[in-house]
């Protein structure tokens, strides 16, 4: 932490000296705080425990957003080029049982029950961390950290659920009508995921003051989007997901819902 | 204010020592200068002069307050536009001139006197402006055509009449309450009858209340009528004299009589033209007018003069030396050629004139070449005309720009500035010119063989001494003197320049020297005006042309990518916001930023350790007098450059020697000029440009030109700016 934390004082240091760079009147750094927000369509689900708007479900209706928190450090590098790095912060809950469907199979093959399938109640809690490296390319005419930008970058999502398992019993229904109710085993209650994805999207630099930069704009998480897209069966995610490995699915699932489409908007500081 | 004491007290001491010495003009002319302290319209804060005229209009009882407070607004921005604009002259012998005339005029109303700012105004065009703030502006080129100072005196006092009855504001209301009426039916022609019969009759009040004003000095009454005769052959040179060919011709070249036109169409006139549609009357009513008034008058004892008759003829001819250089700027070389001619007649060994038709005849050998362009955006779009469209004596010179093909005139002017050059050796663009004619010469499809042809009788009484070939070659001479002589042997030759440069080709070491020579010749023959395939150089022209400029990038990118520049003049950056809504410029917020844009501009250049000297007009003190005329030097420059020419090949031709007196001066050959456009209201447009031209190979060496579809931001205006200083110091 000491060696990166010297190496950036260099930078900052041989940054400012240098006559004549890059950036908005020679100056090439940025920090700030960004806010992410989305609507919460499908695989949004949280109860309206963690997202704006009451009871926020686009599912069901009502008007509701996702949110996420950034804070960013960004580098001129050339008259066109920044480039940045970020860490995005989220908190939210899962509520699996309206929108998840169990398959309540074991792990050798055989259904719980018969062949019924059914629902989990209770909540995730999901807390994500996105660790990205990306680069913004400033259109023609536009000289960073000014104007409109295509952004692309590689980004790691970390996520880390946790669960209370006395509160997720099965309800199951047997073709024959018969409802039963158990605790299958979804493994640990505090479970951790890591996933890749790519940043990609478009946005506008202002500065005010000579001092403060505004940046605005929308940005996907490619692979986020992708799988949405390939996995969404008719308003309902589908799966036949095992016990051992339904947490892992569903926190990635709310993960993506988070981040595969985003506006944002940041405030800065040129530096 | 000045009072008319002090003022003359100083016009005294600046006379006496030595500043305002009479320029000797039989040797050679110093163009008008800018002299003294700047007046205070360079060092007020025009915001602050609107705002409190602004102020005085509300505390008045008047009916058309809006629309004065806006010609308030205009007319202040106008005049500090006129007045900074490089073209007018103040406290130089002309300005100066014209004050004395106003003291005469109104040597018993010094309150009058003291409201008046009389400058003369660098311009061709016979007229004069009257404000009403008391600025009065007369245009060299009607000073060069008055006949008497009397006549001078009258049309100063038509002018100070404008002011006294204010008529220019007037004129502003007026004319807005006919564009606004939209509900009277009336079509735009109808309008604009009204709006000319409405200014006819300011004219006409002017007229007599200027004679009123006229009739207290004891000035001679025929000269006010005679004025009028000034007004109507404005449209001709200021004075009409027979161009003699002879006046090109040497012992050794004779121009053929086919050249010469002899007989000269005669003067139309136009005093009864139709001026229902003119905002002044015409020159013959005017005149009547005049002369119903003069008609019970005693003229006795009334004289043209009362300054002086010699200062006026001086004065007179400073104002034409002057025009020789106004149409030099506008690239209208017969004109330019005429005016230096008929001075020429008065003063035939003025290096000056002899300078201004070298620059002529070297300018036209360009423009045959192509190479001196008017486009259909010029002023002269159609190039030099045909002399059937001019009136009298000028039509012998475009009869013979016309007439002679293009080697022929090239050749008859390398002859001219050659013996210019050897006749004032000092002369820096004479001899630059001489240089550069030796690159044109080459052009042409004769070789130096062809010009050393001679027939036998001559070459045997006047030049050629050997009567037989110099067997061993040792220089160029012997190869002249061989050639020659085979010639002589073959009397072939029979074109009429094929002696022009006889007598230097035997003579004078350095014309044959820096003559080429035939084996350098390169010449690619093509049909029509004989001229090859012309490649400038670019070490030794006179004026750095470049015939076809190899653009890099795509439209917007810098011509080139990797210069590197550390110092620059920055000529005056400008800010032009326009209203849509009112169609426009929206002259208040325009200066504000246009301010704010200097400060950004010296701020960044600043920081990045940018050389920067400026020369703008709004920035000067009372003591910056020699800035402002540097700031002249360059606009004119500029003018003929860009002129009608979006290429930005032009060639600049007519102030090059003093541009380069500018470029010692200051350390740098660089010009850099910023401006932007931006619209408000509706559509949200910005254009920005920055540009250098390198004043040494005439060359625009940087350009950044961009069209946003944004307002223009703070941040928008500072990052391109930035950009521009940073890619002048990186490359791109």
């Amino acid at each position: 932490m000491k060696k990166t934390l010297s190496l950036l004082f260099i930078l900052l240091i041989v940054a400012n000296t240098q006559a004549q760079v890059p950036g908005y009147m020679g100056k090439r750094f940025q920090a700030g705080y960004g806010f992410y927000f989305s609507p919460a369509l499908f695989g949004s689900t949280a109860g309206g425990k963690t997202i704006i708007g009451y009871n926020g479900n686009a599912e069901s209706g009502t008007l509701a957003f996702n949110t996420i928190h950034e804070g960013f450090l960004e580098f001129t590098m050339k008259k066109k080029t920044i480039i940045g790095a970020s860490v995005r912060y989220y908190k939210t809950t899962y509520d699996n049982y309206n929108d998840l469907y169990f398959f309540p199979q074991t792990s050798n093959g055989t259904y719980y029950n018969g062949n019924g399938v059914g629902h989990i109640p209770g909540f995730f809690k999901v807390t994500g961390l996105s660790y990205s490296l990306y680069f913004k390319l400033y259109f023609r005419h536009f000289t960073a950290p000014w104007g409109r930008y295509f952004i692309v970058g590689p980004t790691l999502r970390t996520m880390t659920t946790t669960y209370d398992p006395n509160s997720m019993p099965v309800q199951s229904t047997s073709y024959n009508g018969t409802t039963s109710s158990y605790y299958p085993d979804l493994g640990g209650s505090k479970q951790s995921f890591k996933s890749f994805d790519i940043i990609a999207g478009f946005g506008r630099n202002r500065v005010l003051y000579d001092k403060i930069t505004l940046d605005y704009g929308f940005n996907i998480n490619v692979f986020a989007l992708m799988s949405s897209v390939l996995e969404y069966e008719g308003g309902n995610y589908a799966s036949d997901y095992s016990a051992s490995e339904y947490v892992r699915k569903s926190t990635r699932w709310r993960s993506r819902g988070l981040n595969r489409f985003n506006a944002f908007c940041k405030i800065g500081y040129l530096f | 204010m000045q009072s008319i004491s002090s003022r003359a007290f100083i016009s005294a001491m600046m006379v006496a020592s030595g500043l305002f010495a009479q320029q000797n003009l039989s040797e050679n002319y110093v163009p008008l200068k800018s002299q003294g302290t700047l007046p205070e319209v360079f060092t007020q804060d025009i915001k602050k002069v609107v705002k409190q005229d602004i102020t005085d209009l509300n505390k008045s009882k008047d009916n058309d307050k809006n629309l004065k407070s806006t010609y308030f607004t205009e007319a202040n921005y106008e005049i500090e536009k006129i007045v900074k604009s490089g073209n007018t002259l103040i406290n130089d012998e002309v300005s100066l001139y014209l004050n004395r005339l106003a003291d005469v005029l109104l040597k018993n109303n010094p309150t009058l006197r003291n409201e008046l700012h009389i400058y003369a105004l660098k311009s061709s065009v016979v007229n004069a402006y009257s404000y009403d703030k008391g600025y009065i502006f007369i245009d060299l080129g009607l000073i060069a055509q008055a006949e008497t100072e009397a006549q001078l005196a009258y049309i100063l006092s038509h002018e100070i009449s404008h002011y006294t009855k204010k008529h220019n504001i007037q004129g502003y209301v007026k004319n807005e309450k006919i564009d606004r009426d939209h509900y009277s039916g009336k079509s735009y022609d109808d309008k604009l009858l009204e709006k000319c019969q409405y200014s006819k009759e300011f004219e006409s009040e002017a007229d007599l209340e200027g004679f009123k004003l006229f009739e207290l000095s004891n000035y001679n009454f025929t000269q006010a009528e005679k004025a009028f005769d000034v007004l109507q052959y404005a449209h001709l040179p200021f004075e009409l004299v027979e161009f003699k060919k002879s006046f090109l011709e040497t012992d050794y070249f004779k121009i053929p009589d086919a050249y010469q036109l002899k007989e000269v169409s005669s003067i139309k006139n136009n005093a009864n033209e139709d001026d229902s549609k003119s905002t002044h009357p015409n020159t013959a009513k005017r005149k009547v007018a005049i002369g119903e008034l003069i008609k019970n008058r005693n003229n006795s004892g009334r004289v043209d003069y009362i300054l002086s008759e010699k200062d006026f003829m001086y004065v007179r001819d400073l104002a034409r030396f002057e025009m020789c250089r106004l149409y030099l700027k506008n690239r209208d070389y017969p004109n330019a050629f005429y005016a230096a001619y008929i001075l020429e007649q008065k003063y035939p060994n003025n290096q000056y004139l002899a300078e201004v038709i070298s620059k002529c005849l070297y300018a036209i050998s360009l423009y045959d070449k192509g190479d001196v362009r008017y486009n259909k955006d010029s002023h002269l779009s159609d190039g030099i005309v045909g002399h059937s469209e001019i009136e009298s004596y000028p039509q012998q010179i475009y009869f013979l720009i016309n007439k002679m093909p293009a080697n022929e005139w090239t050749i008859m002017s390398l002859n001219y500035i050659y013996r210019s050059h050897k006749k004032f050796p000092n002369s820096v663009p004479l001899n630059a010119m001489a240089d550069s004619m030796f690159t044109l010469i080459k052009n042409v499809s004769w070789g130096i063989s062809d010009f050393v042809r001679t027939d036998q009788k001559k070459a045997a009484e006047t030049v050629v001494k050997k009567d037989t070939v110099v067997k061993e070659i040792k220089s160029k001479t012997d190869m002249i003197a061989n050639i020659q002589q085979e010639r002589i042997n073959n009397n072939h030759d029979t074109a009429y320049y094929k002696d022009i440069y006889l007598d230097l080709f035997m003579n004078d070491k350095e014309f044959v020297s820096k003559f080429p020579a035939a084996s350098n010749v390169e010449f690619t023959p093509s049909s029509g005006s004989g001229f090859g395939d012309y490649k400038p150089s670019r070490n030794n022209d006179y004026v750095k042309t470049e015939v076809k400029r190899k653009k890099k990038g795509k439209k917007g990118d810098n011509i080139e990518n990797n210069v590197k520049i550390e110092k620059v003049i920055l000529l005056e950056p400008f800010y032009i916001q326009i209203d849509r809504a009112a169609d426009k410029i929206d002259n208040l917020s325009s200066d504000q930023k246009q301010e704010k844009l200097i400060e950004t501009v010296k701020t960044i250049a600043e920081k990045e350790n940018f050389q920067t000297v400026a020369l703008d007009p709004g920035l000067l003190t009372s003591g910056d007098v020699d800035k402002v005329n540097d700031y002249s030097v360059l606009n004119d420059w500029f003018f003929e450059k860009f002129d009608g020419d979006r290429n930005s090949d032009g060639v600049p031709i007519f102030n090059t020697d003093q541009v380069e007196n500018l470029v010692k001066k200051y350390g740098t050959s660089y010009v850099l000029k910023i401006g932007i456009i931006s619209l408000k209201g509706g559509r949200k447009r910005t254009w920005f440009y920055s540009g250098i031209i390198d004043l040494k190979t005439n060359k625009e060496v940087f350009k950044l030109y961009e069209v946003f579809r944004e307002k223009d931001t703070r941040d928008l205006i500072n990052s391109k700016i930035y950009q521009t200083f940073f890619e002048l110091k990186h490359g791109k």
